[in-house]
């Protein structure tokens, strides 16, 4: 029974036990097909979700059992192509070709089917024992779109089940197909796809060439590649044999003067032609009439008044209710740490007692009424098909300012906290664009710095210079937006993004995303509070602080104009920034700030803190995305800054309205 | 696929750009089509990547694209394109070129 696949890898896998799985089943397809939810179908909380080696991919891979099998499962990215476009494809191909899973499910969108059959014939060139999803069938018959299945199968020589991913329709069926596949009692290799002659000849004459190469991939596939012009492909053969990179240059120069365009256009088309030759043959489309509900929400996101009017009502009512709500309940939890806390600690206690387990307090009361439903709103926004119109509207500004215009929803995210933000950074195609889009991240106030302008800012001075720092914040993120697109070398690239159905998000979806970006938080966020906060409280018992305030006082009292207790707690700010204004009491032993700091001091100290330096969790997440020098940089930077333009905005204030 | 028979190209140092004097008779960049108008892709210009990309995404020539609306603001075009609807930047979409078709 388990004997035939003694070759299945089991090296990389995620299976939470280390028996030898029974088989390997990896995932694939575009984005957006409802890949994930299949996946989370099949592996529930038996996953995990980590990083490719050396890559900023996310590699999501589970376990399940199925009658008496284990099955290893890996989420491949979703992708369009596997070429060298962006590492998940290279990563993608490298995988099947390398780890050689026993079966390929290419999940496809039924809505969508001759652009997923372009992907599907790619998955064919590799030669892997496949079977196809039919994914969304009802969303597709909706449309009046009817798939026949088993015409399907017979083109193609793989087995196609339909399914409807977010109702577990059809799901167990992939699994038994699969399993039957790997005992070998169902065939599942491809029929091999032609394409015209021109090229096939060519491909042949490369094909002999490659015989004596040994690489994973099989040789057609490496053939089709060559002439195409892919780099990493060919940088493996050129070391092993120069002349065929060459043939297969001047085999493309070939195409390219019989069809008069570039040889991987031409191979793109053919490709094309016959993805819609075989969904001609094995769709019936009735076109349903009616410009539906979704079509008209559409037009009025997307209309040049209504549609930033819209965008604006959407975000001010996530931002009020969600601390609106945050506000009360973050007092509820609070008081409940408060009660169990003991009294009158005083001294080192209280600071130890506020560096550690208020550490993990402070994780749990800022993130559970504040970012938990930020998020929460944020994805439901995200899974309605709503962040993309967004980007849509505000691709021309955001090009203005330097940024991508898919930036825009880590922008948002950002506002909640900034770790998963950067994260999420990863939508956008070129490095150049991710990082330029992550630093101006870290300048987007977070709850933490919110809660500082709320709380001393708007609390003792007014309102309205609260108003005011988060106005000059804005005009500091576009100018940093601007200056790190000068400064930034490398590749950025235009906005090219599809845009799916408006659709009701769907709970499992959304609940199963914010979990996932909640993880993100608490791997990172709640370490760094704790370890920081212990830290802290260890150099606060050896004495440590006093001699950093004597040292900083040239900065903190005669640059800045603040009393020098501020360098203290813009160290603490460093771990987490709404100590900056908590210190102040334990300190003091007061809740009346006004007491310690003049109204300008407080206005200058929260400037300050909304963009001296990224917090130590945001460090770690800028570390992991774009490795330790750039994130040493963008802290050095913005220490030097906050500190230059914060003397010179007390200044300011000071000779405005004093 | 037919083959078409070599004609007079020239590629340009910065990606590909072939000049086939008939085919680009009345081409226009797919910017110049109004929400509502069908174009038929004739060549596509400017990066490599992003033609390639672009391709992938079924922008290949002789095909049949549906302009659907304009961001405002001078924004990106939304197409529709083999049953797939795509919103692509006003830099490369100025390079998409199309002969307008008519209704």
């Amino acid at each position: 029974m388990s004997s035939c696949h003694s070759h299945s890898s089991n090296k990389k896998s995620g299976s939470d036990n280390e028996e030898k799985a029974d088989l390997t089943i990896a995932l694939a397809g575009n984005a957006n097909v409802g890949k994930s939810v299949i996946f989370n179908y099949f592996t529930g909380l038996h996953q995990h979700v980590g990083n490719w080696p050396g890559k900023t991919v996310e590699r999501a891979e589970g376990s399940l059992h199925y009658k008496g099998y284990k099955i290893d499962i890996i989420d491949l990215p979703g992708i369009y192509s596997l070429s060298t476009f962006s590492i998940e494809e290279l990563v993608s191909r490298e995988y099947i070709a390398y780890e050689k899973p026993d079966v390929v499910i290419n999940v496809v969108d039924a809505c969508v089917l001759e652009r997923n059959l372009f992907f599907t014939l790619q998955l064919i060139e590799m030669q892997v024992p496949l079977i196809i999803a039919v994914n969304m069938i009802d969303l597709a018959r909706e449309k009046g779109i009817v798939i026949d299945e088993k015409k399907l199968s017979e083109i193609l020589g793989v087995p196609v089940i339909p399914t409807i991913g977010i109702k577990g329709i059809g799901v167990n069926r992939l699994i038994e197909e699969a399993i039957r596949v790997a005992e070998g009692d169902l065939k599942a290799i491809p029929k091999k796809i032609e394409y015209g002659r021109e090229i096939e000849d060519r491909i042949r004459k490369l094909e002999d060439y490659l015989k004596r190469i040994e690489l994973p991939y099989p040789s057609r596939f490496i053939a089709i590649k060559l002439l195409e012009g892919d780099e990493e492909i060919r940088e493996e053969i050129r070391r092993i044999n120069e002349e065929i990179v060459e043939v297969a240059e001047r085999y493309s120069k070939e195409i390219e003067e019989i069809h008069g365009e570039p040889c991987p256009v031409v191979i793109s088309s053919e490709r094309y032609a016959i993805a819609s030759r075989i969904a001609n043959e094995t769709q019936k489309i009735t076109p349903t009439k009616k410009t539906s509900l979704t079509d008209r929400i559409d037009n009025l996101i997307t209309h040049k008044v209504l549609g930033y009017i819209s965008m604006f009502l959407i975000m001010f009512f996530v931002f009020y209710s969600i601390f609106t709500f945050g506000d009360i309940l973050s007092r509820i939890i609070s008081g409940f740490f408060d009660a169990l806390r003991p009294q009158n600690l005083g001294g080192y206690q209280e600071i130890f007692w506020e560096g550690a387990v208020g550490g993990f307090v402070a994780g749990v009361t800022l993130v559970l009424p504040y970012v938990l439903p930020f998020y929460f709103l944020l994805t439901i926004l995200e899974d309605t098909g709503y962040l993309p119109r967004v980007a849509f509207m505000l691709d021309n500004l955001m090009h203005k300012i330097g940024l991508h215009g898919k930036a825009i929803i880590p922008m948002i995210m950002g506002y909640g906290c900034n770790v998963p933000a950067c994260y999420s950074c990863r939508i956008m195609e070129t490095q150049r664009d991710r990082l330029i889009a992550a630093f101006v991240i870290t300048f987007i106030p977070c709850t933490a710095r919110i809660i500082v302008i709320l709380g001393l800012v708007a609390t003792f001075v007014n309102v309205w210079w609260a108003f005011t720092l988060l106005l000059l914040d804005l005009i500091i993120i576009l100018i940093m937006g601007r200056i790190a697109f000068k400064a930034i070398p490398g590749e950025s690239m235009g906005l090219i993004m599809e845009l799916h159905a408006l659709r009701m998000p769907s709970p499992r979806v959304v609940i199963t995303q914010t979990l996932s970006r909640l993880k993100t938080i608490i791997y990172i966020v709640f370490p760094s509070y704790i370890i920081g906060g212990v830290i802290l409280a260890a150099m606060y018992s050896f004495n440590l602080l006093k001699p950093i305030e004597t040292l900083l006082a040239p900065i903190t009292v005669d640059w800045l104009r603040l009393p020098s207790i501020v360098s203290v707690l813009l160290l603490f700010g460093v771990v987490r920034k709404e100590l900056v204004i908590i210190m102040p009491s334990i300190l003091f032993g007061t809740t009346d700030l006004a007491r310690i700091f003049t109204p300008t001091q407080m206005i200058v100290l929260s400037f300050i803190t909304m963009i001296y330096i990224p917090c130590v969790a945001t460090f770690t997440m800028l570390k992991r995305e774009f490795g330790w020098k750039t994130a040493l940089y963008i802290t050095i930077f913005e220490i030097l800054f906050a500190i230059a333009l914060g003397g010179i905005f007390s200044r300011v204030i000071q000779f405005l309205f004093e | 696929m037919q083959h078409r028979n070599g004609m007079n190209s020239g590629s340009d140092s910065n990606g590909y750009r072939f000049r086939h004097r008939h085919r680009h008779k009345r081409a226009i960049s797919v910017l110049d089509l109004k929400p509502g108008q069908r174009g038929r892709i004739v060549s596509l210009r400017g990066n490599q990547k992003i033609v390639q990309r672009l391709a992938d995404l079924g922008l290949t020539p002789e095909t049949t694209i549906h302009i659907l609306r304009t961001a405002p603001l001078n924004g990106p075009i939304e197409i529709a394109v083999r049953g797939s609807r795509l919103a692509i930047g006003r830099e490369i979409a100025r390079n998409i070129l199309v002969h307008a078709e008519e209704e």
